[in-house]
């Protein structure tokens, strides 16, 4: 055991027995089939390398989730990601025969899912994605300029033009999400975007801060301006916004025990073969061996898989020391797990967490401020007239 | 450049001062309590206040959920908290990804 796997404090017995590795049975691998790609996002956590899966990783990680999964009935589902996964088509087609094979085999039911950054859905790969029945994660920053300004071709040209002669054909296929990445400079597009994109006819949209960029005032103020008119838009627009449309549910329930489904329901695979509790450690941490959570072809390595298990639940994040909390709520309590916003805080990636901290379960406190920002933007728009929030009185100059 | 190394920090890492300033600038659009998020939990979908964060069942009467909520077996009226995808949602069991960079794997949207 490293240094870094003994900082996480197990909870009490009972709580520990919920993070052995027994308990969670994996659903969904993600498999980086390619960890090279066509454009250079300054922001993304992928370090661009010539390296693919080849096929004997790629067969060994199907096998590994079929024997991993072997204690439940549960559907199963593979994530294709990179890099940009659409770089290897033969590969995404050699791993859904492969899987839907021994699916059929062990009568399991699986599904395929990819993230893809738009610029390679030609009419051959949209053919493939319908085909085989590939539910699509678009992942973009905007319209325009905004597109341009971070998401740049290898040789530094803007990429709004590659994405926008395919995102007609992207919007005809069948199950469709974009993700929109959100930075500082672009907080103000938001809006602008979203419309935009439900002109497309894209349904379902979700927004992401990059929470370690650098915000400031302004650009938080931004980004709070623009969720309350996405707050606004959303009853009336045919799309689902989230995290829009979450918000006030989420903050109607006490918040999540567990961040994600991180090392524990699933696990990534890097090009190589190593298991890593999700696709952001591959990243953030590409040859980080202390992030590393076994390898297709031996399994999971079980201390180390636990050790995330433990970090994902609530009760083992020590707070960011800036939590919102009830006043019932002692000093020596205030913990994520005591905190109102958890329910909507970024602080329940471990991935971010780790990369901003150097420890999985300590979240960053620009994290209080951005779920903040989601949270008064849902609540003011819900609650207007009530009492309890009193009408805001706009920007003060 | 956005891209940070291993503990970097946002620039303006005051967290007290940015959240103080975006008070004195938006107010009401931005200050929030612990409290009224209490009175959202109790006034606008009080079945939420005890429920398994899982299946929505209340706590008190689902039996199948344990302290981790991730064993219900509850495959009805699931709205999953993360993804909020419908009741067929295949990562109800809390497997969505929080920061959504990986799409739901369910493919009959």
């Amino acid at each position: 055991m490293t240094a870094s796997l003994a900082t996480v404090a197990l909870p009490d017995p009972q709580i520990d027995d919920a993070f052995r590795s027994a308990r969670h049975t994996l659903r969904n691998l993600i498999l980086l089939i390619t960890e090279q790609c066509n454009l250079r996002c300054d922001y993304c956590y992928i370090r661009k390398v010539p390296r693919a899966m080849s096929r004997e990783t790629a067969q060994q990680s199907v096998d590994f989730l079929f024997a991993a999964a072997k204690a439940s009935r549960d559907p199963l589902s593979i994530t294709f990601f990179g890099g940009e996964p659409l770089l290897k088509p033969a590969l995404i087609e050699f791993i859904h025969d492969a899987a839907t094979r021994r699916a059929r085999q062990d009568d399991r039911e699986i599904s395929f899912s990819m993230t893809t950054n738009a610029t390679l859905v030609t009419e051959r790969n949209a053919e493939m994605i319908a085909r085989l029945r590939i539910g699509l994660r678009v992942s973009l920053d905007g319209i325009g300029d905004v597109q341009d300004r971070h998401r740049r071709t290898v040789d530094g040209k803007g990429s709004f033009s590659l994405i926008a002669r395919n995102l007609d054909r992207i919007a005809r296929l069948d199950a469709v999400s974009v993700r929109l990445t959100v930075t500082p400079d672009t907080a103000a597009q938001l809006p602008d975007s979203v419309r935009w994109l439900v002109d497309r006819g894209f349904k379902s949209i979700s927004i992401s801060p990059v929470t370690e960029a650098q915000w400031t005032t302004d650009s938080l103020g931004a980004l709070l301006q623009a969720q309350r008119e996405l707050h606004a838009l959303q009853p009336a627009a045919p799309v689902h916004i989230s995290s829009v449309a979450k918000t006030s549910r989420a903050l109607g329930a006490a918040g999540p025990r567990w961040g994600c489904g991180a090392a524990r329901g699933m696990a990534a695979v890097d090009a190589e073969g190593y298991l890593y509790p999700c696709h952001r450690f591959v990243g953030y941490f590409r040859n980080g061996v202390a992030q590393r959570i076994g390898h297709v072809a031996t399994g999971f390595d079980t201390a180390r898989r636990e050790y995330y298990i433990a970090a994902n639940h609530s009760s083992s994040r020590p707070g960011c020391g800036h939590g919102l909390f009830t006043p019932q709520v002692a000093r020596e309590e205030r913990a994520c797990g005591n905190c109102s916003l958890l329910s909507v805080c970024g602080s329940n990636c471990m991935a971010v967490n780790e990369h901003m901290t150097g420890d999985p379960a300590r979240p960053h406190p620009i994290n209080r401020v951005l779920a903040q920002i989601d949270a008064a933007a849902s609540l003011h728009q819900a609650h207007s007239g009530h009492p309890a929030f009193p009408d805001p009185c706009g920007e003060r100059t | 450049m956005i891209k940070p190394t291993t503990t970097t920090t946002p620039a303006g890492n005051d967290v007290d001062a940015m959240l103080s300033a975006l008070s004195d600038r938006f107010g009401g659009q931005f200050d929030l309590t612990a409290s009224q998020i209490a009175e959202h939990r109790s006034h606008v979908e009080p079945e939420l206040h005890a429920a398994c964060v899982t299946c929505d069942v209340p706590k008190d009467t689902c039996d199948t959920c344990d302290l981790t909520d991730v064993t219900c077996s509850n495959q009805h009226d699931i709205s999953c908290i993360t993804c909020d995808e419908g009741d067929v949602c295949t990562k109800a069991d809390g497997s969505c990804n929080i920061m959504g960079d990986i799409p739901c794997g369910k493919d009959d949207k």
